[in-house]
């Protein structure tokens, strides 16, 4: 018998073994040699996403011959998400570097486990094999937990840790099972053959099968926060130092969405019409219950972490729409991350920068008169707040637009106007920090203890996001045309 | 129109200014004065193009003129397309002409946080201009919506005791609103085909009978609560009171009139027979608008109040005429607009300056002004008169029309549209009287000071418009005709059924099958046609 190896691109896979190979190297590096600059480190992981950058967008998605046998995919929707998952790992290392209370903690350590968690999620978003996806989504979990707790001294880090640890292994579980179900009733675990599967067998008269995805969706549901599913986020987010928060945001979310698109994609259509409901249920859920939470949270992190799960929900709109085979729905899915990745870790970066003088500030009072101490960060978290609240001229409102154009072009009536209705909720928390930045004043004089070292990752991250957030909203339409272009490749 | 571009610059010009400012310091007297002095020349240079535009609009056309048009998204059929006509000319006109007059009141009267307050207002300005301009639905939404965030922060900073409270409402308000407008306009995007946001090629093409109910309707509740109509008028009491001066004079002359073009330009004619369908209703909501702000007027005793309920009061008629379905409705309509502008804006001023003397704005607090401040005086009295719609100013000529115009449509609506005008009279005059007149002149406004060099810049060229629009408005309704000739055909026209494919939508709103829609739809045009030119 003779196994078939299935042929190799390594233009293909040069980004993920890049990134993997950086991991160990920073890893060992600072095992070997721990008394070098810090700066140093977070320079070479900043370059190697940077080139890991560069080579997911130099290698053209093309042919099927991408494929390696399902594994491993490249297409044009593996290199938009490559670049979301590459940009927010980029922006998480300028976070990390900024953030005071990480000064002391072993940087080789913190940023090997954020290439780490880096590769994992974009394997999981790369690939046509159930299995594959269970492996990146392993790989950047437990990457997390670690990072989670990272801070050891914290009685809230470890909370956070355990918390995500338990919850996240319940869900792999939930997951590894409803693959195993899957996998049963349709012979593989390749989404391709299933779906073909599927075609002769129909799935109406396979309960293994629906109960197999409907396990897949509780698994995916957790990681990307949806309803009923969220209930970690908020302690997760408080708990967790502020800069992989900001990573948690966005990183894995775009990973699961992306391997949830995949599925929907392959078997959605096979699926019948419940896998409709459940998906407009879960997306009504998500985002009231993440915008109707957030209003009275009094931690900005908390709060954060409530309005991701709203956005979470959103973007199941987008879910929900391709499912109804909505051709602007891939597009303005990945420009929608896009953006979100932007404003989210933005807001997170002027929570790290004005904590930049020492002393963290996570209430909400904290940011009480900032537009007149700190004109500018206040101005940048402003900035931030009317995108997420999806007001023009930011990009929030443009990758809103679309989302919701998406929807209605799929014929759904009430999904969209209820979205919209929760964007209003959203603006009442967003601007009350408006407010206090600007209608309120200032508390006592601050002491002015001067900006950490890592003050210049701050602002480098600030620029990006807030120069990125105007720019899409302002002049989106070619990175818009970029993710239309960016489709998936099926067979 | 050659290489120059002049509806942009208008356009943006207040935003460059805005961007200017950012690196200007405010740190120390010199700092603000520098802020002032950028903001008010670009403001007027603003206005000094606005004038060029207006003297190069052809009259007699009701073409758009001044277009300029761009690609934006072509993905989406999105484009950057702005022009004028005769219903948005006045109300350019009107933005660029308030706008310096503001930043002029506010020479003294905002003394904190200067540079953020002017970069709030050119970027207002911006974001009003551009509602009036914008031609493609997209981009009018984003100006729509961009232009809350200036003012949510000069009622929030700036603002007197309950401005946050005022602020947030005013934006929740405001937000709740467009947003049902947007997944309209999604909506209308896809039910016409998908390819285009252009309105002028919507307004073409009007679409089936049978969507137009709902698509009117989540249409006709954002600009509903903008004008604002009864019963969504509670958020304009609040942002009136506790906006700064400058904020209620922008708010009352322009921001409200975005609600009543909004009428005109997008929903009425877009969908002229669901807005037939809902005229009735419409109308009833507007007179009881005008009979319900004059009464809530009379009976408050802050004067600031007061005013704003008049607004509530004056906005009703120019519902009423617009929903008469009549040229001298329409035109009285516009004019009506400009009006309310000028004589309100110019009334808030006044409660300003005299606010600015004895911070208080009780009625009772004052009593015998007249005495001590004869100037100050007369122009309040001329602003009330042109408010209350005397002969020879301003207000007259608007509100005559409509009522003629509604006159038209059905007698019995503008009986009670002329009973809001005889109240209208009662309670200005009453509160007149309190304020300026009487015998007792209490300690506090003994000495008060007549007004300074800058508050006669203010309040002369506002005297000045309504003296212009009074006695010889002949040129600029030389200017609307056209346009509102048009625009009569369009909302008049009987609607096609057109092929485009329809999304899944549930069956029109009950209001939809009411008796205007089973007239027959030719005979209504021809009716409108006898009744349109008197």
């Amino acid at each position: 018998m003779t196994i078939a190896f299935p042929q190799f691109h390594w233009a293909y896979l040069l980004p993920v073994i890049l990134v993997v190979a950086g991991a160990v190297f920073i890893l060992l590096w600072d095992a070997f040699f721990p008394q070098r600059e810090r700066s140093f480190l977070v320079t070479l992981a900043l370059a190697v996403l940077a080139s890991a950058l560069g080579a997911s967008l130099a290698a053209q998605p093309g042919s099927e011959a991408a494929s390696m046998g399902g594994m491993y995919l490249y297409d044009g929707f593996t290199r938009f998400v490559f670049a979301l998952i590459l940009l927010s790992s980029f922006l998480s290392v300028l976070l990390a570097a900024a953030q005071r209370s990480l000064d002391e903690a072993p940087a080789g350590d913190y940023l090997g486990l954020i290439l780490f968690a880096t590769s994992g999620m974009m394997l999981m978003a790369a690939t046509r094999s159930l299995l594959m996806v269970f492996v990146g989504l392993e790989i950047f979990s437990l990457s997390l937990y670690v990072l989670a707790g990272f801070l050891r001294g914290q009685p809230e880090g470890n909370e956070a840790a355990l918390k995500y640890f338990l919850l996240g292994s319940f869900a792999s579980g939930f997951l590894l099972y409803g693959m195993a179900l899957i996998f049963g009733a349709a012979g593989s675990v390749d989404l391709m053959e299933i779906a073909q599967r599927l075609t002769t067998h129909p799935p109406s008269r396979s309960p293994a099968f629906l109960l197999g995805l409907g396990f897949v969706v509780v698994g995916l549901g957790f990681k990307v926060a949806a309803a009923p599913f969220y209930m970690w986020t908020p302690d997760v987010y408080e708990g967790s130092p502020t800069a992989v928060t900001a990573f948690m945001s966005v990183g894995p979310k775009v990973a699961a969405f992306a391997a949830f698109f995949r599925i929907l994609l392959a078997v959605g259509p096979r699926a019948g019409a419940e896998l409709d409901a459940i998906l407009w249920v879960m997306a009504v859920l998500t985002m009231t219950a993440g915008n109707v939470s957030a209003i009275w949270q009094s931690n900005i992190k908390r709060m954060l972490a409530y309005s991701s799960i709203a956005h979470a929900g959103y973007i199941l709109v987008a879910l929900a729409a391709v499912r109804r085979g909505s051709d602007l729905a891939t597009g303005s899915f990945l420009f929608y991350m896009l953006v979100y990745a932007l404003m989210n870790m933005g807001a997170f970066c002027v929570v790290v920068a004005a904590g930049a003088r020492g002393g963290e500030r996570t209430r909400i009072e904290d940011y009480a008169g900032l537009g007149y101490t700190r004109p500018a960060l206040a101005a940048a978290m402003a900035l931030f707040m009317v995108s997420l609240a999806g007001i023009p001229p930011t990009g929030g409102f443009v990758a809103k637009f679309y989302l919701f154009g998406a929807a209605v072009k799929a014929g759904f009536v009430w999904l969209p106007v209820i979205a919209v209705l929760n964007s209003v909720v959203s603006v009442y928390y967003y601007l009350r920090l408006v407010v206090l930045m600007y209608m309120h004043e200032p508390g006592e004089a601050p002491a002015r203890p001067s900006l950490g070292p890592g003050w210049s990752y701050a602002l480098a991250a600030l620029l990006l996001a807030a120069v990125g957030v105007l720019n899409f909203g302002i002049f989106p339409s070619s990175f818009f045309e970029l993710a239309l272009r960016s489709t998936l490749l099926l067979n | 129109m050659g290489g120059f571009a002049l509806l942009s610059w208008i356009l943006f010009l207040p935003c460059a200014g805005g961007l200017l400012l950012l690196f200007v310091r405010d740190g120390d007297e010199a700092g603000r004065r520098r802020v002032r002095l950028v903001a008010f020349a670009f403001s007027l240079a603003t206005f000094a193009l606005s004038l060029a535009l207006y003297a190069g609009f052809r009259a007699g056309t009701a073409q758009m003129q001044f277009v300029e048009a761009a690609s934006w998204m072509p993905q989406l059929g999105i484009a950057y397309k702005v022009g004028v006509d005769g219903l948005s000319l006045p109300l350019l006109l009107l933005t660029t002409f308030l706008t310096p007059i503001a930043i002029l009141f506010s020479w003294e009267d905002v003394a904190r946080r200067v540079r953020l307050y002017h970069v709030a207002l050119l970027f207002l300005e911006t974001g009003m201009i551009g509602v009036f301009v914008a031609l493609d639905f997209f981009l009018f939404y984003v100006f729509w919506e961009a232009m809350l965030i200036p003012m949510y922060l000069i009622i929030g900073v700036w603002g007197g005791p309950r401005r946050i409270y005022a602020a947030v409402k005013f934006f929740l308000y405001t937000m709740a609103g467009s947003v049902l407008m947007l997944i309209a306009i999604l909506w209308l995007y896809f039910a016409q085909g998908g390819q285009t946001f252009d309105i002028l090629a919507h307004l073409d093409r009007p679409p089936d009978p049978a969507l137009q109910g709902w698509l009117f309707a989540a249409f006709a509740l954002s600009f509903a609560i903008k004008v604002p109509m009864f019963p969504f008028h509670t958020w304009l009491p609040d942002a009136h009171v506790e906006a700064p001066t400058a904020g209620s004079v922008i708010l009352a002359g322009v921001l409200l009139k975005m609600g009543t073009y909004g009428f005109m330009r997008l929903a009425m004619p877009l969908f002229p027979s669901a807005a037939r369908d809902f005229a009735p209703l419409i109308l009833v909501l507007a007179v009881i608008g005008i009979i319900y702000g004059a009464l809530m007027a009379m009976v408050q005793d802050d004067v600031k109040k007061l005013v704003a309920y008049s607004s509530v009061s004056h906005l009703g008629f120019v519902m009423l005429g617009l929903f008469s379905f009549n040229l001298l409705g329409a035109s009285g309509g516009v004019l009506q607009m400009v009006n309310h502008g000028v004589s309100t804006g110019a009334l808030f001023l006044i409660v300003g300056m005299l606010y600015s003397r004895r911070h208080t704005r009780l009625i009772a607090d004052y009593g015998g002004i007249a005495r001590v401040a004869p100037a100050l005086s007369a122009f309040f009295v001329l602003t009330t008169l042109s408010s209350i719609g005397l002969p020879g100013l301003n207000g007259f000529v608007g509100e005559f029309t409509i009522l003629a115009g509604a006159f038209q449509r059905s007698p019995g609506f503008a009986a009670v549209g002329a009973a809001g005008v005889v109240l209208s009279a009662i309670y200005m005059l009453w509160m007149l009287q309190r304020v300026l007149f009487g015998s007792r002149i209490s300690q506090a406004s003994q000495g008060l000071p007549d007004l300074s060099a800058r508050e006669w810049a203010v309040l002369v060229p506002m005297a000045a418009l309504m003296f212009w629009i009074g006695l010889y408005p002949k040129p600029l309704l030389q200017k609307i005709e056209p346009s509102a000739q048009a625009w009569l055909a369009q909302v008049g026209r009987r609607v096609l059924r057109v092929e485009a494919p329809v999304l899944g939508l549930p069956s029109g709103l009950p209001l939809g099958r009411g008796p205007a829609s089973r007239r027959a739809p030719a005979a209504w045009a021809e009716r409108l046609r006898e009744g349109g030119r008197p």
